[in-house]
């Protein structure tokens, strides 16, 4: 939408070079998006704790703010203003680099999600595959977290969780496939687009599949196995403090909040809803919600996997039952 | 408490190969009374006789031996038949055979008995102390036993000598 | 971890790693992938590590392959203390021994007392006990579900147990005043009796707790994911938990219905109809379960005890301050919440004890967990040491 016809004029009219257009609009929606993700993970977070202490019989945080609204900037600031721990014998650089590298390729992966009809900062024609090659970059800042902070505990988790992340990336493309098919389109706005009757009625197995998956990347319960604080006191991110185990919260939840948007993207029917087009984003933001609240419902309700039936689950029954699901879809589509 | 219920169904005499007499003493129950090399004669016979779980090993500092007490108990019979097992080790020479062959919850038993008491346990397969750090000097449960660190409990009401020392 | 280990281990390492590459090169046609077990250092300070055990774990990726425990960082000499204190002064201490389940280390170490000493403890004392020891029990089993379900990653049901466990802390406030160590029970009776209106409300609780167990049941128990998780993982026969000595539910959970209540019955247990529950596998599954199976039975004791409950005295008549028991030996125990827990006295007869042994029954459970938990998973393990449910308090003394 904003490389519309009129700011191209708006651009050659003033001696503008469109390079220059291109990268300052793309600067600043990737500020606006930064911005707005850091709202929402604001928000998810206190949604968490509400929903955690709603299910555990509890009030949650009530003293700062209205109903502690405000708790999450207290404790952002707090997490901020404390002392940066760096273990003696960390590796300097790989355990300052990666929580950056958790953090921004969830980040990125946002860049190309539609949460309008217009409203998306770059839509790509290879939209889906960039949005499940980029956040995947992250694996490696989980591993580098481990590595690089010399504690046994911590590489054990970050092993825990590449071998997770790993398998369930392929169930999880092959659960899009079927989407892919019938729409014809990797174009995430495309999806959208044809999506008049929601694809997880077409798509049911495809729909569980990928929620599932979504679920053992994002490392949530009852996947969250890389960060267990029963066995590995608090996995890869243990010798973390402060800013740097903020951006690892961040990163978490940017993770959550992608991975539910894509789940509306390609099976609840994105921004569509009644109502004018102004309400598209409005519609979206409910499902994707909706999304969340049933991530969180999961975590605070069972408990998690061993290691091995986590592998199990990934690649004996989820990963054939996506080969299943897109065998299914060609059949119909053929006959 | 209530081995009254049990007497005459047991037959412990009988039982027992080595001809060891149990007595039953007031506030224990069964005893057994062995002298320090036919620990291990017992130990076997009362295993044959059914008594599957040893509970506890407690040691006891006398003025110039260490008493020793074991209790078993044999715990498919549905009213409990347990039996003491004492025994003597002289404090000069405070050895004695090790029971873990037999119950291997004697293990961690005698490691205390040895860490706070200073008895050795002939045979035992781990034979390092419990609580106390490697490198600790004494036994502290022996009554002789001194350390500067120690804060002795000053209380008018004694009347055992050295107590309030 | 400490870096000591790690000299230790690459010093030891050289002369391996030159056996190894000979024995690489008599098996060069098989492709050898060179693996190295990795020591952990778990606890003392863990999350899991329930309260202050420290192990060193060998790992072969998941698996762990050895279990090497260390205990004694809450070793507080109360052994030793006791020769120092009169009999009475040292009741306050036993509270700190088991102190999720103190009600009954207390109960134990009077019981030896009174035997000791030829006192009889008054009726209405005597089912007061057992009105406390079974609430006690209770939460100390609902404590053990919550932290179980915490292990296994089910963070809800915590606050769920905790919840139910608070509403007898409350009882017990009421009554004496303290939350967790109570030092109620006292030696001939105990120190006071009920309050207006507190029969009332434990059977109101009794009610309540009747009903909601059913659901964490459901809820916990009865989950997918929990039962895979916990069935068929780390079993033992009966044989070798009696050889370990294991007792109280743990034993249970194997088949034998070894309970003091019913073996060797004391104080007014033998009036009460109850069910020693028993299972078969010996797994980490049914040790969860026979927890949840008696709480239902204590709540049948604490019913029917309310209902006998006689009027009377709550204090043996004539115990002195100062106890000067004969000279001579006693030994008596009690069915606690983690199983067979006696209190061995020598008297000497003076006013001190010459020696008290505790036998605590975490010490002798904690002891069979390398065993039972070698070559499960490092979460399994986890699990395994929760579910024979050691408390420090009472393996260290």
């Amino acid at each position: 939408m904003l490389s519309s016809s009129s700011l191209l004029q708006f651009a050659s009219h003033n001696g503008m070079p469109i390079w220059v257009l291109n990268t300052s609009i793309a600067l600043i929606m990737s500020l606006v998006v930064f911005a707005l993700c850091g709202l929402g993970v604001l928000i998810l977070v206190y949604m968490e704790r509400k929903v955690a202490a709603d299910m555990q019989l509890r009030w949650g945080p009530m003293h700062v703010g209205w109903h502690g609204v405000l708790q999450l900037i207290a404790d952002s600031v707090k997490l901020l203003s404390k002392e940066d721990i760096f273990p003696r014998n960390a590796d300097r650089w790989i355990f300052r680099l990666a929580p950056v590298l958790v953090f921004l390729p969830a980040f990125i992966g946002l860049m190309v999600m539609p949460i309008g009809p217009h409203l998306v900062v770059q839509d790509l024609n290879v939209g889906l595959l960039y949005v499940l090659a980029v956040p995947a970059i992250g694996v490696a800042g989980v591993i580098m977290a481990g590595f690089g902070s010399y504690n046994k505990y911590a590489i054990l988790g970050s092993l825990r969780s590449a071998a997770q992340m790993v398998s369930y990336e392929v169930p999880r493309a092959l659960s899009i496939l079927g989407v892919v098919m019938i729409a014809g389109s990797a174009k995430l706005t495309a999806i959208v687009g044809t999506q008049h009757a929601w694809y997880i009625f077409l798509q049911p197995i495809g729909f569980v599949v990928f929620l599932v998956s979504t679920l053992a990347e994002t490392n949530r319960v009852p996947f969250d196995l890389p960060e267990t604080e029963s066995e590995l006191v608090n996995g890869y991110h243990t010798e973390y403090s402060g800013t740097r185990f903020l951006f690892f919260l961040f990163g978490e939840y940017i993770a959550l909040i992608a991975g539910s948007a894509l789940a509306v993207v390609l099976f609840l029917g994105g921004w569509h809803g009644p109502g004018p087009e102004f309400l598209a984003p409005v519609w979206f933001l409910i499902k994707m919600f909706a999304i969340i609240y049933l991530a969180m419902w999961i975590r605070w309700t069972l408990p998690r996997f061993r290691i091995d039936q986590v592998m199990d689950l990934g690649w004996k029954v989820l990963l054939p039952l996506a080969l299943l699901n897109v065998l299914i879809t060609g059949l119909i589509m053929v006959l | 408490m209530s081995n009254e219920n049990i007497v005459g169904k047991n037959g412990q005499g009988e039982k027992d190969p080595n001809e060891l007499k149990i007595v039953e003493e007031k506030g224990l129950g069964y005893t057994l009374t062995v002298a320090r090399e036919d620990i291990l004669k017992a130990a076997v016979g009362l295993k044959e006789a059914g008594f599957d779980l040893l509970t506890f090993v407690a040691g006891v500092d006398m003025p110039d031996s260490i008493k020793l007490t074991y209790r078993v108990y044999s715990s498919k019979q549905k009213n409990q038949v347990a039996v003491i097992i004492k025994t003597e080790v002289p404090k000069s020479d405070p050895v004695i055979d090790s029971l873990t062959p037999i119950w291997s919850s004697a293990n961690w038993h005698e490691r205390e008995t040895y860490d706070l008491l200073g008895v050795e346990f002939k045979g035992h397969p781990d034979p390092r102390r419990m609580f106390m750090p490697e490198d600790w000097v004494g036994y502290p449960l022996r009554k002789d036993y001194k350390d500067d660190r120690m804060v002795v409990f000053e209380d008018y009401r004694t009347d055992r000598p050295g107590d309030s020392e | 971890m400490s870096k000591i280990e790690e000299t230790k281990v690459s010093k030891a390492n050289l002369a391996e790693l030159e056996k190894e590459l000979a024995f690489d090169e008599t098996r060069e046609s098989e492709p050898t992938l060179k693996t190295e077990e990795l020591v952990l250092n778990f606890g003392p300070q863990h999350p899991s590590a329930h309260g202050v055990l420290r192990a060193i774990f060998n790992l072969d990726g998941e698996v762990v392959t050895k279990i090497v425990p260390y205990i004694g960082y809450l070793h507080r000499c109360f052994e030793k203390i006791a020769e120092k204190r009169t009999y009475s002064q040292f009741m306050p201490f036993t509270d700190r021994m088991d102190y999720v389940s103190s009600m009954h280390n207390g109960w134990a170490y009077a019981m030896t007392v009174e035997k000791l000493a030829d006192i009889k403890v008054p009726e209405r004392a005597e089912y007061l006990r057992v009105i406390f020891a079974e609430f006690q029990r209770i939460a100390s089993h609902l404590l053990f579900l919550a932290t179980t379900a915490t292990e296994a990653g089910a963070l809800s049901p915590f606050f769920y147990f905790f919840d139910e466990r608070e509403r007898i802390l409350w009882l017990f406030e009421r009554l004496c005043g303290a939350r967790l160590t109570y030092n109620y029970v006292r030696i001939g009776g105990v120190s006071a009796d009920l309050p207006d209106g507190w029969l009332e409300d434990a059977l109101a609780f009794i009610n309540r707790l009747e009903k909601t167990i059913l659901e964490y049941d459901k809820l916990l128990l009865g989950g997918y994911i929990f039962k895979k998780r916990m069935k068929g993982v780390a079993p033992f026969s009966a044989e070798r938990a009696l050889d370990w000595g294991i007792t109280g539910p743990p034993l249970r959970s194997t088949g034998i219905p070894y309970d003091i209540r019913r073996s060797d019955p004391y104080s007014v247990y033998p009036r009460m109809d109850f069910d020693v529950v028993i299972k078969d596998n010996g797994d980490n599954y049914d040790r969860v379960c026979i927890r949840s199976d008696e709480i239902k039975q204590s709540l049948k004791i604490l019913k029917q005890a309310i209902e006998q409950l006689p009027d009377g005295p709550i204090i043996a008549d004539g115990v002195a301050k100062d106890i000067r028991p004969p000279a001579g030996e006693a030994f008596a125990h009690v069915e606690s919440s983690r199983g067979d827990l006696g209190y061995y006295i020598v008297s000497d007869g003076s006013i001190k004890p010459y020696r008290v042994k505790i036998q605590g029954p975490s010490f002798a459970n904690l002891q069979a967990f390398p065993a039972i938990a070698e070559g499960a998973y490092l979460g399994d393990v986890v699990l395994t040491l929760g579910t024979l449910d050691p408390v420090f308090g009472e393996v260290d003394r």
